[in-house]
This record gives structure tokens, sequence and C-alpha cells, in this order.
């Protein structure tokens, strides 16, 4: 009875330190336009990186993560996806530009649910798609001389007809 | 000074900062021909597609890939393979293959397509009665020399009755099978591409000891089918040895139910049955070839038989649940098992319009899947071939 109170004890304590904790902290990330956007710790958790940041620097007070490569844009966009518990439908109506801006945000961030569900999204855009398509989709220069593109062409032939319409 | 770093565009740069094996895990949820096109991006994409571990992970899952491949012709010239898998199934791929058979030399003249496995594609031909492999991924045809029995023409040649397989190691040799009858006795003959030369062996009868599970790597190659039994040969993978099978067919005692009354194999209830890997598929119609209308018959039902251990008997296995009716005047199908999962294609024509579906039943959970395939855009064209295959594999 009196190891299973202290237990109860101990779990209580703990609970009543984690709410203070929630009250107190917040985290504020600024984002490369200079926008600060407070949020609640809760937020922060699938954010690993700076978890693993907060973790590392044992404070009390509120805590201010500078996003150098985050637009203030991109980070409202991820803060509706996650708020949106990652619906599909949301990740359909991101432009291009904003879905490779979140997957490349979400690896740097290593947030796992996010970053799959971005590149999964990603591999559905190009699936099936021409070669010029790829490349206008990543902003990719084509660095092969011509007669290494007409090599490679004619190499795997097999692979190139019936590609959908861009 | 600054020029070429502010005409590269942004995210070009961004994307580099993406580690290569996130790059490679969006690749892999892509499938085999998607994937070799993305070698013609840049030089960055044509390495990360070519590194060894992204090969291997990407052949892992491409291997266990199911694909069906249909040749479909007007003439030679136009000869195309459209193949279509379940990880992609919205759509199929349009494979040219004319020019890759061009080194043989057919002269216009008409292929069949027998077989494929991994990258290998077997054709005949008609006049000239030979048979070619192509190689997709390594861009190379043979000829295979003739066979012990001679030249063969295309209808010499029965699916159920061979069978390709390539060796596992991506060397891209294989071995092509197939058992036939000679002077009364079912013979296997086997082509292996790494000697160029075919091997015969006469296939002995079982004995009551002898196992061959279905299912359980066993080559199981179908030589005639009677109304109440069958003739296959069994072979090992190796091909070292073959084994004559006999299986009985009682189909009033294997299923219940309102289907399996009497034994009408006229014109009120047609059966196609669909052999293959130690399964017999028995599609089941109803129609009248005479009097109905431009002779069109009704898929009614469907069910899946497979060889007894002791290979003395078909055994029931299990029947589609639920409905599929279709009408149509000509149907033929393939079937094929791997990984415990009997996978069959149905290919209907009714008015010149050909209808494909696909079904498979996973042999552990029992359980059946079925799903009509996209349009081929068939019309008008002749159908020379079908066959189900593992991935295609980088090299």
């Amino acid at each position: 009875m009196g190891e299973r109170g202290e237990e109860w004890e101990a779990v209580m304590l703990r609970k009543a330190e984690e709410e203070e904790s929630k009250a107190v902290k917040k985290v504020k990330l600024v984002t490369s336009d200079g926008v600060t956007m407070e949020v609640e710790i809760s937020t922060v958790k699938e954010m690993e990186t700076i978890q693993a940041f907060m973790n590392a620097t044992d404070t009390d007070n509120s805590i201010i993560f500078p996003l150098p490569k985050v637009s203030s844009h991109i980070l409202s966009r991820i803060m509706e996806l996650m708020s949106g518990e990652y619906d599909q439908e949301l990740v359909k109506r991101l432009s291009h530009e904003e879905l490779k801006e979140i997957c490349m945000v979400a690896n740097y961030l290593n947030m796992k649910t996010l970053l799959h569900l971005t590149a999964s999204a990603i591999a559905n855009l190009i699936q099936n798609k021409s070669v010029e398509f790829v490349r206008h989709f990543f902003n990719i220069i084509n660095d092969f001389t011509p007669e290494e593109e007409v090599q490679l062409r004619k190499t795997h032939e097999w692979a190139f007809e019936g590609v959908d319409e861009d | 000074m600054d020029d070429h770093l502010s005409s590269t565009p942004k995210n070009a740069i961004g994307l580099c900062l993406l580690p290569q094996e996130l790059i490679q895990n969006i690749f892999l949820s892509l499938v085999l021909p998607e994937i070799v096109r993305l070698k013609l991006v840049n030089k960055s994409f044509s390495r990360i597609i070519s590194d060894h571990t992204f090969v291997r992970q990407c052949n892992t899952l491409s291997t266990s890939t199911t694909w069906l491949f249909v040749y479909k012709k007007r003439w030679l010239r136009d000869a195309v393979l459209h193949a279509f898998t379940d990880r992609s199934s919205d759509r199929w791929f349009r494979i040219p293959i004319a020019d890759l058979l061009k080194p043989v030399h057919f002269h216009g003249e008409d292929l069949y397509f027998l077989a494929a496995s991994n990258n290998v594609f077997l054709f005949a031909s008609n006049t000239v009665r030979e048979v070619v492999a192509v190689n997709l991924v390594s861009v190379t045809v043979k000829k295979i020399p003739p066979s012990p029995l001679g030249p063969r023409g295309t209808s010499s040649w029965r699916r159920s009755g061979m069978k390709l397989v390539t060796e596992p190691s991506g060397s891209g040799h294989f071995r092509f099978m197939f058992a036939e009858f000679v002077g009364n006795h079912p013979v296997l003959f086997v082509y292996d591409s790494r000697t160029d030369t075919w091997k015969s062996t006469e296939a002995v009868e079982s004995s009551a000891s002898e196992l061959s599970p279905r299912g359980g790597g066993h080559v199981f190659l179908n030589v005639v089918h009677g109304p109440s039994e069958s003739v296959l040969v069994a072979s090992t993978p190796e091909c070292d040895a073959a084994v004559v099978l006999r299986p009985r067919f009682n189909y009033a005692r294997g299923v219940g139910g309102n289907l399996s009354v009497g034994f009408s194999w006229g014109n009120v209830i047609d059966r196609l049955h669909v052999y293959g890997d130690g399964y017999m598929m028995i599609v089941k119609s109803e129609g009248d070839r005479v009097t109905g209308e431009g002779g069109v018959r009704v898929l009614k039902g469907v069910e899946l038989w497979g060889l007894s251990l002791d290979g003395r008997k078909w055994e029931f296995v299990s029947t589609v649940g639920g409905v599929i009716e279709k009408p149509y005047a000509a149907m033929m199908g393939c079937l094929e098992e791997k990984n415990g999962i009997v996978m069959a294609a149905l290919v209907s024509n009714c008015g010149g319009v050909w209808d494909m579906m696909w079904l498979s039943f996973d042999t552990k959970w029992m359980q059946w899947t079925w799903m009509p395939l996209p349009d081929c855009k068939m019309k008008g064209w002749n159908m020379a071939g079908i066959s189900f295959s593992s991935g295609l594999t980088l090299p």
C-alpha cells in the first residue's frame, strides 16, 4: 500500500510539473522574413530538431528559435497542415513551390509525418511524367551534353513512351 | 561576379540540400520505367539512381512487384508491349519493342509473345518458326536454337505448358522449359541460356510417396487436359528431374451449390479453364452461343482449384465471393502463382471491345481481390500474347 501511494504521488507530482512547464514555456519561432511566431510547446514536439535543442538547453524561460531558412508563409502552411492532422486534401491544395519547400523544411526540422506525407505527394506528382516536367518541377538544369542525352535515351528507349501530359 | 550564382535557380540549391536518402525514398514510390526515365534529368539524379544501395532496394521492391504484359499489334513495325502493375494501378505503360527486335531481321514478320520473367521476354515467329529472347534492360536480342522437337510455329506453344525462369542473381541468364507428349510419353524440354543448349528429360511416373506441393517452388507444366483427368509434368526449378502427375477431376464432388449440377459441358453452362503453376481457374458463364445476341455469354462465377499434395487429384480451393457479371463473346486468360498469391488475368472481347480483369487470391488469408484494368486502347488491334512477370530490375 505504502509503495503504491508513493508511486501515485510521484505521478501526480510529475503531472503538475508538466502542467506548470506548459504554462510557462512557449516557443518563439523567428522566420527568415523576421516574423516571430509564438507556438505551444506541444506543437514543437514533432519538430525533432527543435526538440533536441530544447532538451539540450535546460531553461525555464521562453525559447527563441531562429529559422533562417523558413519563411513565415511556409511556416504558417506547416501549422495549418499540423492542425488539420495532415489531411491529404490540404496537401493537394499546396502549390508545387510550397510542397517542395515544406518537404525541405520537414527534412530540416526532422518532422517525420510531414516528411513522409510531402515526399509521397512529390512522388505522385512526378510519376509517369516526362523528363522535362521533372526538370521543371525541381528547377533542375540539364547538365548532360546533347550527345550524352541521345546516348542515354537510346540505352533506355523502352522506358520513354507513353508518359502523361505535363 | 555573382553572375553564375544568381542564375542558378534557388530551389536547385535547395534540392541539393535534401539528403540523398530522401530523394531515393521519393523515387522508390515510383515503378521502374519511371525511375529509369529520371536518369535523364541531370547527372546528379543519374548518380543517385545508379547508387548500389539504391539499386538493391529498388530491385528488391521490384521483384515482388507483379506486372501483366500484353503484346498488341497491327503490324510488326508498330508492335508494342503494354505493361500494367497493381503498384501503379491507373495506367498502362507502353514499351515499344519494334526497334529492339530489329537486329534479328524478321522481315516484317508477325511475332507472338510467349512468356516473360524479370527483364527477359520471349517471342515466337510463325513463318521462320524461331524463338527470340529480348532483354529490355541490357537491350539485347538473341535467337534461341530450335528445340529437340525442331522448329515450332506459334500455334504449337501452349501458355500453360511452358515456363520462363530467370536467374535471381540478375545475370540476365534464364531457363525456358516446356512439356510435350513425345511418342505417348511426357517429356520435359529445357533450354539454358548459359550453355545455349536444350536438354530433354523423359518424365517418370510419380510414386505414391512423392510430394510436389503447389506453391513450393516446383514448376508445373501442363501437357493435356481431359474432362476428368489432366497430365502435368512437375520439375524442380533446377530441372534435374521430371515427374508425371495425372490429377483426376471430379467437379460434382468438389463443390456444393447450384452451379455444379450435372455435367453440362454444352451451351447452358460454359467453363473456361485457365491453368498455371499447379492451379486451375474455372470461369463459368451462361449463355447460348447459337441463339444469343451475337454469341454473347455472361460470366457468372470464378473458382480456383489446385493440385493435391500427392498430385493425384484437383482439389477445390476457393470461389470468388460476390458477383462478377460480364457479357462477352470470347474470353481467354493466364494464371500465375508467386509467393502464395495466385494472379489471373481474364481478357474478353465483346463486339470488338477488349476488356481485362485482374484477379488475385491470397492463399494464406484465403482472400480474393479483383479489379477491372484501365482501357488499353486495343480496339482494332490484335492481341498477340499475354503474360505475368515479376518486376523489371535495374542492372
